[in-house]
């Protein structure tokens, strides 16, 4: 029997694993279990060098990919600087031509406003010189500027023309020791001499000790020096102080601190009035005191507005037809504004017959009458009072070099 | 290694490959790692036709010479490839543990050493393995399993090509004898 045993010994063995084996099996599908000890030490044995294995993976694909994430990050990052430095030079720029738009339309509203006959002009250097503040200009001769023509800007005067060029000017700066020019307070109308003290601040002399001048009053310029006419804006007063028979008083002129890249010359001066100072301190708001004349600012021009003209237009014509505005059924036939009225859209021919109703015969330019007011298309027609050849509020992208408003035509009669 | 010769002459001329210990437990480990492990990428995913097991049970069982030794390695590397691959347990641990019995049987008997040998060898025992696996399937757990035959050819011929190559590798770790 051993000997059998230790003959047929391996085959024994392999048949009691096997059926072992099958015995395990056939358990598990009979009770539908498992056996969690063998698989336990199993998994045991095989998953802490798998989560070892997989962390060296995980690390070493990530440095990898961190590398070449970081390296394409940075030359990202590097392209972008790039990008924003090109983006920043061109806002710069944009801000620029945009602060140049900006003031060439606050010098042409100025302009427009500003009853004396002016050109534009721009800054083009300064000129060096033991204490003195000069400044140059490229008009001269050629556009007219003569020695002593004052030059100004919306926020003051800004000095007189030195010395003329045939292309350009030079200007005597408001704050320059050799500058003078006659002032007007603006409440008390006090008269007096602007000088200017160097580094950017003036002087007003002559002024009696008696005579009240405020501080922080405006100064307003009072054509009594025959330079600049009256009524543009000088200064504001910063100090007040008596010496003697007259008063110090120092001024901060409003022209010159902004150090102006584009100026006015005046070439035809025309005096205008001071305006009235602001009212005390009122809590509430108060409209402008009514002149004794009757003349008030909001008074109607000579002629009407173009508002005006077109409502007399329009009612001529339904006269004309016979049409009663404000009656009539909705739905009704309105009047014919197309038709041809003698005196009113048409030539004042007694012998040619208004256009029938009914006939299409839209108005042209040829065909209005020299002087009648044609109905304007809205944000395409320039402000009536402004000059010809004076760009639109809004002119079109790309915003364009700001261009130097010409010479207004003298529309006022003078002070 | 002889060349030119595969029957084996005399008992004197069985000599059991030995190997240190830790091969005993790093290779089948390493196998079952490989197994369970890169799989689970999805350009590696073709490890798992390959039955490294297998591979190493029938190596172990031909250099070690020892139908006991063969089958139980067979039996244990089996029973934790059912504990890893979430099946009933006894499944691969039959299939193996006669394979390894097997195997060395075949190991007493012939010169193993030669890459021919070896490689008809692992060609049989992957399809016997196979298709011992497909009858305990259909026969003790009544699953419809199919046996695709010109795949399991095909796949028991690329088993047996990483087989040879495998073994290669294997004799490095044998002690000197």
């Amino acid at each position: 029997m051993e000997s059998i045993f230790s003959r047929y010994r391996n085959i024994t063995i392999l048949l009691v694993v096997i059926v072992a084996q099958i015995i395990l099996l056939a358990w598990q599908v009979k009770s539908d279990s498992d056996v969690p000890m063998v698989r336990v030490w199993a998994v045991t044995a095989v998953t802490p060098v798998a989560s070892a294995i997989e962390s060296v993976r995980n690390g070493t694909t990530g440095f990898f990919s961190n590398y070449f994430e970081l390296k394409n990050a940075r030359e990202q990052s590097r392209q972008l600087r790039t990008e924003l430095d090109r983006l920043k030079l061109e806002n710069q720029l944009m801000k620029n031509e945009l602060a140049s738009a900006q003031r060439a339309e606050a010098l042409a509203g100025f302009q427009a406003r500003t009853p004396s006959k002016m050109i534009g002009a721009r800054v083009i250097g300064a000129t060096p010189g033991s204490g003195t503040t000069s400044v140059l200009i490229d008009r001269g001769s050629a556009s007219g500027v003569r020695r002593g023509m004052a030059v100004v800007t919306p926020d003051g005067i800004v000095g007189r023309v030195l010395a003329v060029f045939p292309f350009a000017s030079q200007v005597l700066s408001v704050t320059d020791p050799g500058f003078a020019a006659g002032v007007e307070s603006q409440k008390n109308h006090v008269h007096g001499v602007l000088k200017g003290v160097g580094s950017n601040s003036a002087r007003v002399d002559y002024v009696p000790t008696g005579q009240k001048i405020e501080n922080g009053e405006m100064l307003y310029t009072s054509g009594e020096d025959r330079i600049f006419p009256k009524g543009l804006p000088v200064g504001k007063v910063t100090g007040v102080r008596d010496a003697g028979s007259f008063q110090e008083i120092d001024v901060e002129p409003t022209g010159a601190e902004a150090a102006p890249e584009e100026v006015l010359v005046i070439l035809d001066p025309v005096h205008e009035s001071i305006p009235d100072g602001p009212a005390g301190d009122s809590p509430v708001f108060l409209a402008p005191d009514v002149k004794p004349d009757g003349q008030n600012e909001l008074s109607t021009p000579v002629g009407g507005t173009t508002a005006d003209k077109m409502i007399d237009q329009y009612k001529k014509i339904g006269d004309a037809q016979k049409h009663v505005y404000g009656e009539g059924l909705p739905g009704s036939t309105p009047p014919n504004f197309n038709l041809k009225v003698p005196g009113v859209n048409a030539p004042a021919d007694p012998a040619a017959p208004a256009t029938p109703p009914g006939t299409p015969n839209p108005p042209t330019a040829k065909s209005a009458a020299p002087g009648a007011a044609a109905p304007v298309a809205t944000g395409a027609q320039p402000h009536p009072a402004a000059p010809a050849g004076t760009p639109p509020a809004n002119p079109p992208q790309p915003l364009p070099r700001p261009a130097v408003p010409n010479p207004a035509p003298v529309t006022q009669p003078q002070h | 290694m002889t060349r030119g010769r595969i029957m084996v002459d005399s008992a004197r001329e069985v000599r059991r490959a030995s190997y240190p210990v830790w091969v005993y437990f790093a290779v089948p480990l390493a196998s079952l790692l490989i197994q369970v492990y890169l799989p689970l990428f999805e350009t590696l995913r073709f490890i798992s036709r390959i039955e490294l097991p297998l591979l190493v049970t029938i190596y172990f069982a031909l250099m070690r010479r020892s139908q006991l030794r063969g089958l139980t390695i067979g039996a244990a590397l089996g029973l934790a490839q059912d504990s890893l691959f979430q099946q009933h347990i006894g499944m691969y641990g039959i299939c193996k543990t006669l394979v390894g019995y097997f195997s060395a049987s075949i190991g007493m008997q012939f010169d193993v050493e030669h890459p021919l040998v070896r490689l008809i060898l692992c060609f049989i025992f992957y399809l016997f393995h196979q298709f011992f696996y497909w009858l305990l399937q259909r026969s003790l757990l009544d699953q419809p399993a199919l046996f695709d035959v010109r795949t399991e050819l095909a796949l028991a011929v690329i088993n047996a090509v990483i087989g040879v190559a495998l073994f290669h590798f294997l004799d490095k770790l044998r002690q000197p004898e």
